[in-house]
């Protein structure tokens, strides 16, 4: 098992440090990421990818929160039906919600424009996709939109873990309901909460599909993350360049994988 | 499950209505995307491009579902999602069940760093680890192949279903094993008489899982098929666009098509689905 994960790791190191264009392949030191890193798009693309991870994990994070704290309420009537409509977007697969919003966002017939010219929030259609300012918070939205579910779910059971006597107790002291989340829930769910912001942190740095269909990384690199730079490497066969750019994602995740299993061993020793 | 109520009679009613508003916002931001795709799907090709757009269709059509159907490659691309799932979910489910199994019942040194593995392969980009994949079925032959695609799946399945496994098998007492046991069983025989019935809610929710994340793989996909012969449904979607015309109408019923299978399944077995992840993450 160890193995399935340690070769293709060792593979792509390895490919990042040879010569994929000269017949038997020399070796070629840190070529590969030098021109890699020295691409004028690079540092754009590098300054998006921190963009877009912040953006979409706390985006996803906080509406997944408040959609939990709301399905927390006691009146609330079957709570099995509303999560099940709630988690749809997260259910459905990538590729189709990625088309769906494209469709969404057309800017003569899709349905968004549409529905805010009516509203009166804006004037004239707005160009969702292929404007420069705002074809990067498009795609984050969509992100944001298919993995809230994520964070509602799981901060949803975390939730049911809190003794409600916690709550009574801050009540009598009189806490208000906001003083009661800041200090009963998020102290109380510290670890739930990291775990989720990890997860939701991984998904975000290798997201892909999203991007890929709506803008393809355009308007002119607007919403360009690392991913997909490996991928169109990859796809013209510009191996070695697709590679440097991989290990340095590889250690980016890496980073954040040791952050989350640093909090569920150091769990684990404490039980 | 349930919170006790709180009473707080001056306000009480105030928050109720907040809250219903807040749900309702909610549940129109993750359903107008679903039913605008549902919408265009079932229009005639003129009314979509129709200004401005309308909800409710005026006439309408299942021309969209026809064309899918009969004149594009998605029935065969069908057959290969259907395929390349089956396949993954039963070689996850017998690799990483036993796996699972293992880690919970026998206690072998290197048992944590082996969990741990399988913990930072949960996180491993696809797009780093689809280059080496690539080279490797290029060259065992089994670019564009269903088995090949399968074989890349597991990669992203096995360590998931092995943790879940984990869990499910952890939480059947190997008391009842060692019962068995003691009136002549083998542990297979225990395996397979007291521990599978016992575990089969929580296998069945890791094979959902399984088949989920392998019908829905696109980045993957996009690299190891190159043909009709193995192609899956999330490529076979920008199918439906070239560079200059997009056939939404077309596009909206193979989504429809595509996420119903997904959307039912995970509709009717929410219950032990949204456990099996729960728990996961909240025990850590």
């Amino acid at each position: 098992m160890a193995l399935l994960i340690i070769y293709p790791i060792l593979r792509v190191v390895h490919y990042s440090l040879i010569d994929f264009k000269t017949v038997g392949h020399p070796f070629a030191g840190l070529q590969n990421y030098a021109r890699a890193f020295q691409s004028h798009r690079f540092l754009p693309t590098l300054w998006n990818t921190f963009l877009w991870m912040l953006v979409t994990t706390i985006g996803a994070f906080a509406v997944g929160f408040f959609t939990a704290l709301l399905l927390q309420q006691d009146f609330i009537r079957r709570k099995g039906v509303w999560r099940g409509v709630l988690m749809l977007p997260w259910i459905t697969p990538g590729v189709v919600t990625a088309t769906l919003w494209k469709w969404l966002y057309s800017y003569d017939f899709g349905m968004l424009n549409h529905m805010l010219v009516s509203i009166g929030i804006v004037k004239e259609p707005v160009a969702w996709i292929t404007s420069m300012d705002l074809s990067f918070p498009a795609v984050m939205l969509v992100q944001i939109w298919a993995t809230f579910p994520y964070a509602m779910l799981i901060l949803s059971a975390g939730f049911q873990t809190i003794p409600q006597q916690l709550y009574e107790a801050a009540e009598v002291a009189g806490a208000s309901p906001f003083q009661r989340v800041r200090v009963v829930t998020i102290p109380m769910l510290r670890d739930v909460i990291s775990i989720c912001i990890l997860i939701l942190t991984i998904w975000s740095l290798n997201g892909f599909a999203t991007i890929w269909i709506i803008t393809q990384g355009g308007p002119a690199g607007g919403s360009q993350i690392l991913s997909l730079t490996i991928y169109e490497r990859f796809r013209s066969f510009n191996i070695g360049s697709a590679s440097a750019i991989a290990v340095l994602q590889l250690m980016l995740s890496l980073v954040f994988a040791g952050l989350a299993i640093n909090r569920s061993l150091g769990k684990e020793a404490a039980r | 499950m349930m919170m006790t109520p709180i009473h707080r009679t001056r306000s009480g009613m105030t928050r109720r209505i907040l809250t219903y508003v807040a749900l309702s916002f909610m549940v129109i931001f993750s359903l107008v995307p679903l039913l605008w795709g549902i919408s265009t799907s079932l229009k005639p090709s003129r009314e979509i491009f129709s200004i401005p757009p309308r909800w409710i269709p005026d006439r309408i059509t299942f021309d969209n579902y026809r064309t899918v159907l009969t004149e594009s490659s998605i029935p065969r691309y069908f057959l290969n999602s259907l395929q390349v799932g089956g396949l993954t979910t039963f070689a996850s489910l017998v690799l990483g069940g036993l796996a699972g199994y293992g880690f919970s019942r026998f206690h072998f040194r290197g048992a944590r760093v082996a969990l741990l593995f399988i913990l930072i392969s949960q996180m491993l980009p696809l797009i780093v680890i689809m280059i080496p994949i690539y080279f490797v079925m290029d060259r065992a032959g089994l670019l564009d192949t269903t088995v090949g695609l399968s074989i890349a799946h597991l990669l992203l399945t096995m360590p998931l279903v092995t943790w879940m496994t984990m869990g499910y098998f952890n939480s059947i007492p190997y008391e009842l094993e060692e019962a068995t046991k003691i009136d002549g069983c083998s542990q297979m025989g225990a395996l397979v008489r007291i521990v599978l019935p016992l575990a089969a809610p929580g296998l069945a929710a890791s094979a959902i899982y399984a088949f989920i994340m392998s019908w829905n793989e696109f980045i993957l996909a996009s690299v190891l098929t190159l043909s009709d012969a193995s192609r899956t449904l999330p490529i076979g979607i920008s199918e439906f666009s070239s560079m200059f015309r997009v056939d939404w109408g077309g596009t909206m019923a193979a989504s429809t098509l595509i996420s119903l299978p997904i959307i039912v399944i995970f509709l009717f077995l929410q219950r032990y689905f949204v456990s099996g992840l729960a728990s996961g993450a909240v025990k850590g």
